[in-house]
């Protein structure tokens, strides 16, 4: 398995160190500006995991892969206070904002065929979101304490893009994925953790893909950043959140074409940025400060 | 077509070395192939002991080390119930492996069809694009979906477990209803063929249709009514990731087996193997990713990016 957590430069140049790896080596961390972060890779869940989340989740529908025990945790030191997320947590949203099920090209084809079987044998129309769509944004919570949904204030002030994109050292980084699923052949979805921990700032990309063939494309970003102030200022982070949805044109492209123009969450997301705004489905710009 | 069991032969022992064969050999491979297995029957017949194994998806080395695992064929028997290629980076070597030692030992290893054995998904799912990328033309993969269409469906091991990918149809409910498929075609949308490659079981009572709109779910009490019209033990299938290479459902009447460990090269799931003797006692052979897929894992090393 991939061992979480590339470090790039030396932390401690940077007034920042590594936190001690977990003992199955899977969790790694760093330490800096007081703020403790860490990733955690994770395989897929054993069937007794399994069990935990379908109770957990009151269904028997999960994704196949699932890295039930992988997760990003930013913990500001001085006020406690958590920034994470993990697959249970985005399945949790996934069951509380149930999407009717997208029902894939051949749906029709397939049931006018059985129409009679389907009739005669009372068979079960399953009504389960199967994409996992998760309008997931993260967990807030205060050490020892419940998550909180309402700390979040809209704010005119975003993310500092410039910021992001000088090319200072990268002290942390990692990439990874929540759950994925291959959709039983039907196309593919997934939820992944892009981060990264410069000298200047923090900055988290989560980013829930889904491509139905011949059906759909759908990206939901959650962008969390903080840049680092003087000690003991305020800690300010920044949550940005987009929805993009649309149909996969693919009378015109054919079906090869536009699962090829599709084959990864970052080939939708640059293509959903250039037909922006078409397309936006949410957009929410917030902020906590600690 | 002269191509005598000394080339076979010849061809094995390449193709276990993770060497391609030139186009023309697996022309001539296919072609003998579609000979055998024209003449087999939708459900083969299959005397214990054999081992039973699911889903390998082109991981190559993986194969390797299941009959490391399991035995070397033709000393053990086999069945391979499907998805032989896509997902893995080697489809094109590990699917002529199975088919040339199927032509060389013909009554030693069975191959029975995926959902993934298809012009379809094969397009989709990565087998399409190894075949232009390794070869520069698609005979090959041409040559080897025409082979996908002769596949048979189902396997009876000593009259008492069926072998099928997916599961099973409210259109069929005896094994002889399966005999009278015409089965050589892609893998339509329509009627029980479809079904028995697609269909998973659930916990559940009776038939669900899957929220996707298209294939069914069944529950264990159908399973158990089709095992106990049909005289079976249980039924073996693939089809379905399990972290722990197989699990039973269903008081024991229905069993997913995977044998693709590491699925995908970053699942870090077991594998394994279902070895009935000829008793038809069960023992599962578990085993992990060998290490020349590892590799890949590297290959999949982080690199880190400046990503907005």
């Amino acid at each position: 398995m991939n061992r979480g957590g590339v470090f790039v430069t030396t932390p401690r140049s940077e007034g920042a160190e590594r936190m001690p790896e977990s003992d199955d080596g899977q969790e790694r961390g760093i330490r800096i500006k007081g703020w403790e972060i860490k990733s955690r890779h994770s395989s897929i869940a054993s069937a007794a995991t399994i069990e935990q989340f379908e109770e957990a989740l009151q269904t028997s529908t999960l994704p196949e892969l699932l890295f039930s025990e992988a997760g990003v945790d930013l913990k500001h030191v001085a006020s406690q206070v958590h920034f994470t997320f993990t697959a249970l947590e985005a399945l949790k949203d996934w069951r509380a904002h149930p999407l009717p099920p997208i029902q894939v090209t051949v749906a029709q084809d397939w049931q006018r065929e059985r129409m009679q079987d389907i009739r005669e044998l009372g068979v079960k129309k399953m009504e389960t979101d199967w994409t996992f769509t998760t309008p997931y944004a993260g967990t807030v919570f205060r050490e020892g304490c419940a998550p909180e949904a309402n700390v979040w204030r809209d704010t005119q002030v975003g993310i500092d893009r410039e910021l992001l994109m000088r090319r200072d050292p990268i002290l942390f980084y990692d990439e990874f994925d929540l759950y994925e699923s291959e959709l039983d052949d039907h196309g593919m979805c997934n939820l992944t953790i892009k981060m990264r921990v410069m000298p200047t700032c923090w900055y988290v990309l989560m980013r829930y893909w889904l491509r139905v063939d011949n059906v759909v494309i759908r990206c939901n970003d959650t962008r969390l950043f903080c840049a680092f102030g003087d000690d003991g200022a305020p800690a300010r982070v920044v949550r940005e959140v987009k929805h993009c949805e649309t149909r996969l044109d693919t009378a015109r492209m054919g079906l090869k074409a536009s699962i090829d123009a599709h084959s990864n969450p970052d080939q939708t997301a640059q293509f959903f940025e250039s037909i922006a705004p078409q397309g936006m489905t949410l957009f929410k710009q917030q902020e906590v400060v600690l | 077509m002269s191509s005598s069991s000394s080339d076979l032969d010849n061809w094995i022992s390449k193709l276990k070395e993770c060497k391609l064969l030139d186009e023309t050999q697996v022309r001539t491979l296919c072609l003998r192939a579609i000979d055998i297995l024209v003449e087999e029957s939708n459900v083969q017949t299959i005397y214990p002991p054999v081992t039973i194994c699911g889903d390998i998806h082109g991981q190559f080395f993986d194969v390797l080390e299941l009959f490391k695992v399991g035995g070397e064929c033709p000393q053990k028997n086999y069945l391979f119930m499907g998805d032989f290629v896509d997902r893995g980076f080697y489809s094109v070597e590990t699917f002529l492996l199975l088919l040339a030692l199927k032509v060389r030992y013909p009554d030693r290893i069975f191959l029975i069809r995926g959902n993934h054995e298809s012009r379809q998904i094969t397009q989709v799912y990565g087998f399409y694009d190894e075949c232009l990328r390794k070869y520069g033309t698609l005979n090959v993969w041409r040559y080897c979906v025409e082979v996908f269409d002769y596949l048979s469906l189902a396997a009876l091991v000593d009259g008492v477990v069926l072998g099928v990918h997916g599961g099973l149809s409210p259109s069929i409910s005896t094994i002889d209803r399966v005999r009278s498929i015409d089965r050589k075609q892609e893998v339509p949308h329509e009627g029980p063929m479809c079904d028995l490659l697609w269909s998973d079981p659930e916990e559940m009572s009776g038939w669900g249709l899957s929220p996707r709109g298209a294939g069914y779910l069944f529950g264990g009490d159908i399973c158990k009514h089709f095992n106990y019209i049909n005289g079976l033990g249980f039924i073996a299938r693939a089809h379905q990731l399990v972290m722990e290479g197989y699990k039973w459902m269903f008081d024991s009447q229905l069993v997913t087996v995977w044998s693709a460990p590491n699925y995908c090269y970053r699942c870090g799931n077991i594998a394994s193997v279902l070895e009935l003797d000829d008793q038809l006692k069960c023992d599962f052979k578990v085993f992990t990713a060998a290490p020349h897929e590892l590799h890949h894992v590297e290959m999949r090393k982080i690199t880190p990016s400046y990503f907005l």
